[in-house]
């Protein structure tokens, strides 16, 4: 039913949701009367979890995500009346975090040997570089250019940067950052689903193959 | 209106950066996480710190401690590696841009620069020398590696193997991945062709390997001509027993090419097996 949320290529562990379109729309309502504006705050909501489950170091954020989505949903579709919708999620969502915290570990250590081969790293980040590469040819220059100036490399000098490019764009600076961190955000996730159709290639030999990658980039996309 | 501190920095920033970190203490953390979910603002400007922390890792200008913790805090589950990897990339990514002179920032006036690959006068004549002895170096020593290839020829098959693309309505950037099977001698009739459209902007070589070696460098280069065009070093191989290789588009012309796999071997390079491949444009529009 979600699309993807956290600015990350899916790459979770698909199973059966409970999130019935019934109870899909009843959370929308919930969240604003407006149609598009409740989308928006669901996807919102859905980047937060996902986040809070990432600084949480519970893998497979998404996942989780999803299952606090679910049974927030579900409270609802019981006629709970949940005055406070954001700190009830929070709740949930810490809920789902202990109950994920024992896998987490175990996972943390698994992870911790991955990393100190240095040279599956060096690998993984040329191809993320090509990657890159692709993703951002496919900005348009002057967006590129934003994006660049925003993170700038000079990082001492990033303030200073971003409140020169609000005003030479024009624009309030909590306006350009929003765009920003959305621009950032899709180039990840463009930089990621470049990277998973990759290592999905290599599990089929022989075939001709080639990549057709979704468009997250795009000349008008931000 | 930001709380701020003496010094100027936000009390918000501050917290924000410990609790990204993993140092703010526990009631201070739960008003914090309150406010991020019921915040919109506040929840930007922790996503923008946590960039930051992760381009500052990247750059590896963050302190000792912050590094240990960040690392310990966001970069212990895979979609905080990735997150991670992103802004190694594009670290990695400007430092190869060419140095510019600054523009004002305006809708238009980048034009002139965004986009713009070419190096400097002087950039570029120190990068031909710095190439050009590179590539000496490398001709040397693949000459080397060449002569133990025919003492020790590889049993891979002269396979060869291309994909051609398919049309793509998407804006991501398009990867043409071929196949390639090692080659016996250089005087090989069998070539891959590597037909390349304007469109495909990265090129994945997927190298058949049969050495039961783990741990592979690559070097591809002009052929003839030996310049070299990337290297790479550390390639694991994949469990369907390839060594991929990434190259962007934009570094390699039409015409013929090498890439050569070698392994250490106790010390010293071996080389284990050699491809040859021809990079042809597809509508004619790609540098001849």
């Amino acid at each position: 039913m979600r699309t993807s949320s956290s600015g990350m290529a899916s790459n979770r562990i698909e199973r059966p949701t409970e999130l019935t379109a019934d109870r899909l729309e009843l959370l929308l309502r919930h969240l604003a009367p407006d149609p598009g504006e409740a989308a928006e705050r669901y996807t919102r909501l859905c980047r937060r979890l996902s986040a809070f489950f990432s600084w949480e170091r519970c893998s497979d954020a998404d996942r989780l995500t999803d299952e606090v989505i679910d049974r927030v949903a579900r409270r609802l579709a019981d006629g709970e009346v949940i005055s406070n919708l954001p700190s009830y999620v929070l709740g949930v969502a810490r809920y789902v975090a202990s109950e994920a915290r024992a896998r987490r570990d175990r996972e943390a250590r698994a992870l911790t040997e991955l990393g100190r081969r240095e040279p599956a790293e060096r690998t993984h980040d040329e191809a993320a570089l090509a990657c890159l590469d692709g993703c951002l040819s496919r900005l348009d220059s002057e967006r590129r250019q934003q994006l660049l100036t925003y993170y700038s490399s000079d990082l001492s000098a990033r303030i200073a940067e971003r409140k020169r490019l609000a005003e030479s764009l024009d624009v309030k600076p909590v306006a350009l950052r929003n765009r920003m961190l959305r621009l950032r955000q899709r180039l990840e996730t463009c930089v990621n689903r470049c990277l998973d159709g990759a290592s999905r290639d290599t599990s089929s030999l022989g075939a001709t193959q080639n990549e057709k990658l979704e468009g997250d980039i795009g000349a008008n996309g931000v | 209106m930001r709380p701020r501190s003496s010094g100027g920095r936000s009390t918000d920033d501050r917290q924000v950066t410990d609790y990204l970190l993993g140092r703010l203490a526990a009631p201070d953390r739960a008003l914090l996480e309150e406010r991020f979910f019921a915040d919109d603002d506040f929840a930007d400007r922790m996503f923008e710190r946590e960039d930051d922390l992760l381009d500052e890792l990247a750059a590896g200008t963050l302190g000792p401690a912050d590094e240990r913790a960040l690392v310990d805090r966001l970069l212990s589950t895979p979609e905080g590696a990735r997150r991670a990897a992103f802004a190694r990339a594009l670290h990695q990514w400007r430092q190869r841009q060419p140095v510019v002179a600054p523009v004002p920032h305006t809708l238009s006036a980048p034009r002139a620069r965004g986009g713009s690959r070419t190096l400097p006068q002087w950039l570029a004549a120190a990068a031909m020398v710095t190439l050009a002895t590179a590539a000496g170096w490398l001709g040397i020593d693949n000459a080397r590696l060449r002569q133990q290839l025919r003492v020790t020829p590889t049993t891979a098959p002269p396979v060869t193997e291309a994909t051609v693309p398919r049309d793509s309505s998407g804006m991501e950037p398009r990867i043409f991945a071929v196949t390639l099977g090692a080659e016996r001698a250089r005087s090989s009739s069998v070539r891959a062709v590597v037909e390349l459209d304007a469109s495909v902007e990265v090129l994945r070589l997927s190298l058949l390997v049969q050495d039961a070696a783990e741990m592979f460098d690559a070097t591809v280069e002009t052929s003839p001509g030996g310049r070299l065009v990337s290297r790479h070093v550390g390639l694991l191989k994949s469990p369907a027993g390839t060594v991929d290789l990434w190259i962007a588009t934009n570094q390699i012309a039409n015409g013929e090419y090498e890439a050569l796999l070698s392994v250490d071997r106790g010390g010293r390079a071996a080389l284990v097996a050699q491809y040859v491949f021809r990079v042809v444009g597809r509508d004619g529009s790609r540098l001849p």
